[in-house]
């Protein structure tokens, strides 16, 4: 009987063994659920019948050829309908295993704590081959980071420099390899060149940013050395001479008719498309935003017409500043481990040296050092727009509450912009009804 | 008597039961639901119980709230009346129109109407756009200057109302031309008879023939009123300063932006009450007459 016993119990702990050495292999069949905010058409942004989701859908079907047991299912949602759709998936716990999405809704989410934190299943080593600070620019309160950046928009000025000839005064523009210009000599080029042409404007600047595209609007504060938020208080800073200084140069241009007109109720995403029709002289953009006209201007949608990428004009001195808008990939917390597992090994691939550079499909810039330089030979401008990478602000992005509280802000600057407050008035309200948000805010 | 009559109930009730299953599921529980949500602080991490205290946060402390509930009555007090009464003249116009002319009219009329409201208000926000825009282009031909649509408060609220008309105005029009053309044509032929000229003819005869249509029209356009949420979040996300923001759309920002999915409910619950008291006072109202 004894014997009998024993045997039983060698059995069982073989078999235990045996059960437990199979879930550290990770060999069981798995299915997870991949949501994309896809970026670009195609696997590498060239196919003229490439769709969205494409390269997504590519890196699955590559991943469960490297592990059949590992099956990813893509879907693909947008900007606009995404953050509802994923509010309800997460209200019926319906929620992916991998998400791709913006900075911004990826920081809600951190701060909410839905993600895995990036440390469980990355190595020093591993965030090593990404540039330096990108982890830090993204922890949140708790020092976690929560999500894999993969690509970025790095903030510049898109200039248009054959109408600046046209207007004789290309000389203007700045001339040293640095590409940089002081507040002055921003306003005189574009002014000089508008008054010297009919019907153009010199910047299609906006106050409604409630749906994004803050910096855009808060450059010109953070090129004057002032800033919006106080990322080490997790409040609003608004309230300083320096920001001032800013808001007063962003009001000149409106003030003195060379902003195009509409700005108070225009968004972001309406501002880019003024310049690619010629109807402004510069803009404010992200790097996508000059890939989408070299797109257009290939393919015949824009006219051809020479742009050049300047860094944001600066207040007298003031470094060059540049702002970023990441998107990466994350891991849900989910209660199945071999899951979680799975969708961490899943990011690393996504993010793997080997895959940088399929970013060039959206024109964006990489934070991985193996591709610092993939337009190098190719496009100086985005050459010149990733030599911007090391002058990045704090977004404010990884603040509990910044997302909802932008809709706070948005009627100020619009006040603002129509002259209905006074920058003063601007600021201290801003900062009051803000940093009361911020305090009540709830996640 | 008193069996078949059961017989006959029964049989009513297996006809209507699977419908009522349908508004009991997608209606009558979510709203339960609803309400029931609107007691608690729900966020994507919390739910706790608060009572009322959603409600009287939204009508003490929430300016925006406030701001929002009256602009949904001004678009409600603009469009009603607006669409009921050009829907009810131009159908007057089209049912004299031949047969062909009065299909091509009625389909023109309800393109928007199925067209999507995306689509539909893009289009209208390049119409607007104060650079490009073909609205302001003829008011240069006329040698005006042009408008900055979106960024007046009043004429951004004016841009929305027109966006939201001309989305809304087709049904009403296919069901006024309908309903028009059942009223009697020997009523108009004795009032001309009479001496009642086309006005009188109009009060008299036509305005109380169309009034079961009128009170479905107007319903029904009320409640796409105080829903308004399209355009506004197309064309100016409730700005410039809150002056076109509505209840529906603070309700969908504060449920998936800020992800309050508590208050919103209570502010659900609101517009649901607004709504059904302006459907059963419009019954009344017309059961009275």
């Amino acid at each position: 009987m004894r014997k009998l016993i024993a045997l039983l119990l060698a059995v069982v702990m073989v078999l235990s063994l045996a059960v437990t050495c199979a879930a550290e292999e990770h060999t069981s069949d798995v299915e997870l659920t991949f949501w994309a905010v896809s970026k670009w058409n195609g696997i590498y942004g060239t196919e003229a019948d490439g769709q969205t989701g494409d390269w997504e859908r590519y890196m699955a079907e590559k991943f469960h050829e490297m592990y059949p047991n590992v099956t990813i299912n893509v879907e693909v949602y947008d900007t606009k309908n995404g953050p509802a759709v994923m509010a309800s998936a997460i209200a019926a716990e319906t929620y992916p295993d991998i998400v791709h999405d913006a900075n911004t809704r990826l920081m809600q989410y951190s701060n909410n704590g839905f993600l895995v934190p990036v440390t469980e299943y990355m190595t020093e080593e591993e965030t090593a081959t990404f540039a330096a600070g990108t982890f830090d620019s993204i922890r949140i309160a708790d020092g976690n980071a929560y999500f894999v950046p993969y690509g970025t928009n790095v903030m510049a000025i898109m200039v248009n420099k054959t109408l600046f000839e046209q207007a004789g005064c290309a000389d203007l523009l700045p001339q040293g390899e640095d590409r940089t210009w002081s507040f002055d000599e921003y306003y005189t080029a574009v002014s000089t060149a508008c008054a010297n042409l009919e019907g153009v404007y010199a910047a299609p600047l906006f106050a409604d940013i409630s749906s994004g595209g803050d910096m855009y609007t808060w450059c010109w504060i953070y090129a004057a050395g002032g800033k919006m938020f106080d990322e080490t208080t997790n409040r609003m800073g608004v309230n300083c001479e320096e920001t001032k200084t800013g808001l007063a140069f962003w009001k000149k241009i409106i003030d003195n008719g060379l902003a195009a007109p509409g700005g108070a109720a225009l968004k972001a995403g309406d501002a880019a498309p003024l310049f690619y029709q010629q109807q402004v002289i510069s803009c404010p953009c992200a790097t996508v935003h000059y890939s989408r006209l070299v797109a257009g201007q290939a393919n015949g949608t824009y006219a051809d017409f020479d742009c050049e990428v300047y860094a944001v004009p600066h207040a007298e001195g003031v470094s060059t500043i540049s702002c970023a808008d990441p998107h990466g990939f994350a891991v849900w917390k989910g209660t199945d481990a071999e899951k979680v597992y799975w969708a961490e090994q899943f990011v690393k691939f996504l993010a793997s040296d080997e895959n940088a550079a399929f970013i060039k499909a959206a024109g964006e810039v990489s934070y991985k050092i193996c591709a610092q330089n993939l337009y190098e030979g190719q496009d100086d401008n985005l050459v010149y727009m990733s030599t911007l990478m090391d002058k990045l602000v704090p977004s404010g992005s990884s603040i509990p509450g910044y997302t909802s509280c932008r809709f706070e802000v948005t009627p100020y600057y619009q006040q603002l912009y129509l002259g209905e407050i006074d920058i003063d008035t601007f600021c201290e309200n801003v900062e009051e009804v803000c940093n009361d948000y911020l305090e009540n805010y709830e996640p | 008597m008193n069996r078949k009559r059961l017989k006959q109930d029964m049989i009513g009730i297996a006809y209507s039961l699977p419908s009522l299953i349908l508004i009991i599921c997608f209606m009558v529980i979510p709203i339960i639901m609803t309400f029931d949500m609107s007691l608690h602080n729900r966020t994507l991490k919390k739910d706790v119980f608060i009572g009322f205290d959603n409600y009287t946060r939204l009508f003490t402390k929430d300016i925006t709230y406030q701001k929002a509930l009256t602009n949904t009555f001004l678009y409600v007090l603009v469009l009603v009346p607006s669409i009921v009464f050009i829907s009810m003249y131009l159908s007057s116009v089209i049912v004299r129109k031949s047969q062909k002319a009065g299909a091509f009219y009625r389909g023109l009329f309800y393109i928007p109407t199925i067209a999507s409201g995306v689509t539909v208000s893009i289009i209208w926000s390049w119409v607007f756009n104060p650079v490009t825009g073909i609205a302001n282009y003829i008011i240069s031909v006329f040698g005006g200057k042009g408008l900055e649509w979106f960024s007046g408060r009043s004429t951004a609220f004016m841009c929305v109302c027109i966006v939201s008309f001309f989305c809304s105005i087709g049904q009403p029009v296919v069901l006024y031309t309908a309903a028009l053309n059942g009223i009697d044509r020997g009523y108009y032929e004795a009032a001309e008879i009479d001496g009642a000229g086309p006005f009188k003819q109009f009060i008299h005869i036509t305005v109380p023939g169309l009034r079961p249509t009128t009170l479905y029209i107007t319903i029904i356009t009320a409640v796409n009123a105080f829903q308004i949420f399209i355009p506004i979040q197309l064309l100016t996300s409730g700005g410039p300063v809150n002056s076109t923001i509505s209840m529906m759309f603070m309700l969908y920002k504060t449920a998936f932006t800020d992800f309050k999915f508590g208050y919103a409910a209570a502010m659900g619950v609101i517009l649901l009450i607004l709504i059904s008291i302006f459907s059963v006072v419009q019954f009344i109202l017309q059961r009275k007459e």
